[in-house]
């Protein structure tokens, strides 16, 4: 465990590369599991307590699959922590997170209205993310995985994004651009 | 350590509670001083503990997010701490994530930081080393490094201390000073009144009460004590005073009796010399009447001239014994109604010769009528006889002599003047003290014993009169003046006066005297009256004689050999046929007690050598014999 921990670690500390996709994916993959902690859904979005966290990935199976090995056995604010594939057209209910591959961007602004139906927080990784329709969009800054948040987009989606998130985000959009 | 304490007790409790509150003080500020080290820690643990967490807990997003910006962002916050020196973010792997403040951090291992967790001090800093946990998981370890200042701290604690100290020592001096007095004070006074004790010696001051039990018992003993010294030291003085006077009064008695004694011995001196006087004539006429070639006319001369002598004698040894019986109290007045110018006349009658041998001339000058007063009609002629005589021999020859007799209601004045030597008027009360005279030459034209005045001014006296001397000075004449009550008060009668048998004369006479020659005179003298006389020389002689004689009257002379006159007169006196026989003691001793002893032997009279004529004659009934 530790040792698996002290991986991850690494793998974050060392996200400083373009030349390394896969180290740039278990970052990404990393960030995504970790804005579990930092984002609150509404009660509803919950069968009930002890329900699990459901993280779909669209367009990046890599990133599923690293995002699979990250949150095995280890629950985000006390819920475990599933991941599920999703392919373009599937339903997003029980999602509470869908990250849309850059493969997918163009599929993002079709997304929107039914994430926004059911409460999923839509992560991008495209220069357009934003504007797609995404909440957060990750993006790469001098070698740096960073992100980029609409608090205007998390309202829509009935996510509330903590203070301390937008604290280290590269920049926040509260209105519609 | 002596010469530190202070001497006065002021001083010592001064410096008692100085030094108490030195120590007191030291101790709490000591204690205090431990106190807020902890305080400090702890305080500075605590807050540091609570940065640590705050920074931390910023901090987590951007350890989270890999944010090194966000992350230095947020601990350069940390300079408006000044005493936060620097601060350092680790990623739990131990790489540095990001840094403020002078230190530089380098990687640490993360093993290392796990084990450094907590807290620890390092010189003059304090270290806090606290990894960073969000949602149970470790984000990363903050390292902090504050001031700690410890050092600053206790020297500040102990300019503190010194000022508090200086402070309370100043303001403990102040309030002991004022409120010591209230240990000192009572002991003070206390010092205070021993030591005015000591210096004038005052046993009379007192130490008040203080109101301190204790005080209370030493100020009580003290006084007590003071009490009890004062009163011996009183009673010490008043045993020394009357040690003193007693002193004194001996030294007077002493310095008394030495005057006294030197007045005797001029009085023995004088004495002998006037005893001695009279001798030398006596025995010049005893060798005329053995001459026989002597004319009648010579020898009565000579018998004239001896007779006075020897009556001058005489009264000089009257005198004398008048003065002891004076001395002694033992002279008594045979107080009778009488003229007093009999007395003055019979004084004048005597002294009349003396006076025409000094040539004077005697005014007197007596009232027409009787003067009647109840007197000692033989004292007072003696009195008068005694102030003429002494005008007479005071006065040079050829001068005046006055005697005055005047009688008024107040009482009778008898004044003798004359303008003869006179004296100084400071010895007019010291003449009349016994042996004195008021010239003491050597080369004084009159001697004499001294003791008529003295005589004079007693008998005076004792009829309650006075007599007093006057004199304008030395040569400038004196003057004598009697004073007597016109009525004498009540004076006892004289018990024995000698009284004869109505005029009957008494014709046995028998005479025991061991000395030969006075029995023999007085049996001549006797057989002039015409009595038949015996003479025996000794106390049994003289009782066989009574027995066959069976005398009338019988003079008896007290010291006798054989038989004494005591004895005599008790065996006589049991003799039938001498019941009535007047018995007549005859001696040299005429002292009360001599007289009481021989009214208790029997006899009826007693008579003082030499025996006069005149009692003679009385005691015989026979005729007064001319003067």
């Amino acid at each position: 465990m530790i040792a698996w921990l002290l991986l991850a670690n690494c793998g974050l500390a060392n996200a400083a590369t373009e030349t390394d996709p896969s180290l740039e994916r278990s970052v990404k993959a990393a960030f995504l599991y970790k804005f579990l902690n930092f984002a609150s859904w509404p009660v509803a979005s919950f069968a009930e307590p002890s329900s699990h966290f459901v993280i779909g990935v669209l367009g990046s199976d890599a990133i599923a699959t690293e995002l699979g090995k990250l949150a095995a056995d280890r629950p985000a604010s006390g819920r475990p922590v599933d991941v599920r594939i999703v392919k373009r057209g599937e339903s997003l209910a029980g999602l509470h997170v869908l990250f849309v591959g850059r493969a997918e961007t163009g599929y993002l602004s079709s997304l929107t209205e039914k994430a926004q139906q059911q409460s999923v927080l839509l992560v991008s990784e495209s220069d357009r993310g934003l504007n797609l329709g995404s909440a957060i969009n990750l993006v790469v800054v001098d070698g740096r995985i960073r992100f980029d948040v609409s608090l205007d987009a998390a309202e829509r989606f009935g996510v509330r994004l903590s203070s301390r998130l937008l604290g280290v985000a590269r920049s926040v959009r509260t209105g519609p651009e | 350590m002596k010469p530190i304490w202070p001497q006065s007790l002021e001083g010592r409790v001064v410096a008692v509670v100085l030094i108490a509150t030195f120590f007191a003080l030291t101790v709490a500020m000591a204690a205090l001083a431990i106190y807020d080290a902890r305080a400090y820690r702890d305080a500075v643990t605590a807050d540091l503990t609570t940065q640590a967490e705050i920074l931390g807990r910023t901090n987590v997003p951007a350890l989270t997010f890999d944010d090194v910006q966000a992350a230095q962002e947020n601990i350069a916050l940390m300079r408006v701490r000044p005493t936060m020196n620097s601060v350092a973010l680790y990623k739990p792997d131990g790489r540095l994530f990001a840094s403020y403040g002078r230190d530089t951090f380098g990687v640490m291992p993360s093993q290392t930081l796990v084990d450094s967790a907590g807290t620890r001090i390092d010189g003059q800093e304090i270290v806090l080393v606290q990894p960073i946990i969000e949602s149970r998981e470790k984000v990363g370890t903050i390292v902090l490094r504050a001031s700690y200042e410890w050092q600053q701290r206790l020297a500040s604690y102990f300019v503190i201390l010194i000022t508090v100290m200086v402070a309370s020592l100043g303001i403990a001096l102040l309030v002991t000073s004022f409120l010591q007095a209230r240990i000192t004070k009572p002991i003070l006074s206390i010092t205070g009144v021993a030591r005015k004790v000591v210096d004038e010696g005052d046993f009379s001051l007192r130490v008040d009460r203080t109101g301190t039990r204790e005080m209370d018992v030493l100020v009580d003993a003290f006084n007590r004590m003071l009490i009890e010294v004062g009163e011996q030291t009183e009673a010490l003085a008043a045993s020394n005073r009357f040690l003193e006077s007693e002193m004194a009064v001996r030294r007077r008695a002493e310095e008394a009796l030495r005057a006294a004694d030197k007045n005797k011995d001029q009085f023995l001196a004088t004495l002998a010399h006037e005893l001695r006087n009279p001798l030398a004539p006596l025995l010049n006429g005893v060798a005329i009447l053995r001459l026989p070639s002597r004319t009648e006319a010579e020898s009565a001369k000579v018998v004239s001239m001896m007779e006075r002598q020897v009556k001058q004698m005489v009264r000089l040894i009257d005198d004398l014994l008048d003065v002891s019986r004076i001395a002694t109290n033992k002279l008594v007045l045979r107080m009778a109604p009488m003229d007093l110018r009999d007395a003055a006349n019979a004084a004048v009658e005597t002294l009349a010769p003396f006076i025409r041998d000094r040539r004077h001339t005697l005014h007197v000058d007596v009232p027409s009528t009787p003067v009647p007063i109840i007197a000692d009609s033989t004292r007072l002629a003696q009195v008068f006889a005694n102030l003429l005589h002494n005008a007479a021999k005071f006065t040079e020859p050829g001068k005046e002599i006055r005697l005055t007799v005047s009688s008024t209601p107040e009482g009778i004045r008898v004044v003798v003047k004359d303008n003869g030597i006179g004296f100084e008027p400071s010895m007019a009360t010291k003449i009349f003290q016994l042996f004195e005279q008021a010239d003491q030459s050597l080369e004084r034209v009159q001697a004499g014993l001294g003791v008529g005045l003295t005589l004079a001014r007693r008998l005076v006296e004792l009829h309650g009169g006075t007599l007093e001397a006057r004199s304008e000075g030395r040569g400038r004449g004196s003057e004598f003046v009697v004073a007597l009550p016109a009525t004498n008060p009540a004076v006892p009668q004289a018990d024995t006066a000698p009284t004869g048998r109505g005029n009957q004369l008494l014709s046995r006479v028998l005479i025991v005297d061991d000395n030969v020659d006075f029995a023999l005179s007085l049996s001549t003298l006797i057989r002039t009256y015409g009595s038949e006389v015996r003479v025996a020389n000794d106390g049994m002689d003289g009782l066989a004689k009574a027995k066959e004689f069976l005398p009338q009257i019988a003079f008896l002379d007290i010291g006798m050999p054989k038989l004494n006159g005591y004895d005599l007169a008790r065996r006589l006196r049991q003799l039938p046929g001498l019941e009535n026989c007047v018995l007549v003691a005859v001696s040299g001793w005429g002292q009360a007690e001599d007289r009481r002893r021989a009214q208790e032997a029997g006899f009826d009279h007693h008579l003082v050598k030499p025996v006069e004529r005149d009692q003679l004659a009385q005691l015989l009934g026979g005729p007064r014999s001319p003067a």
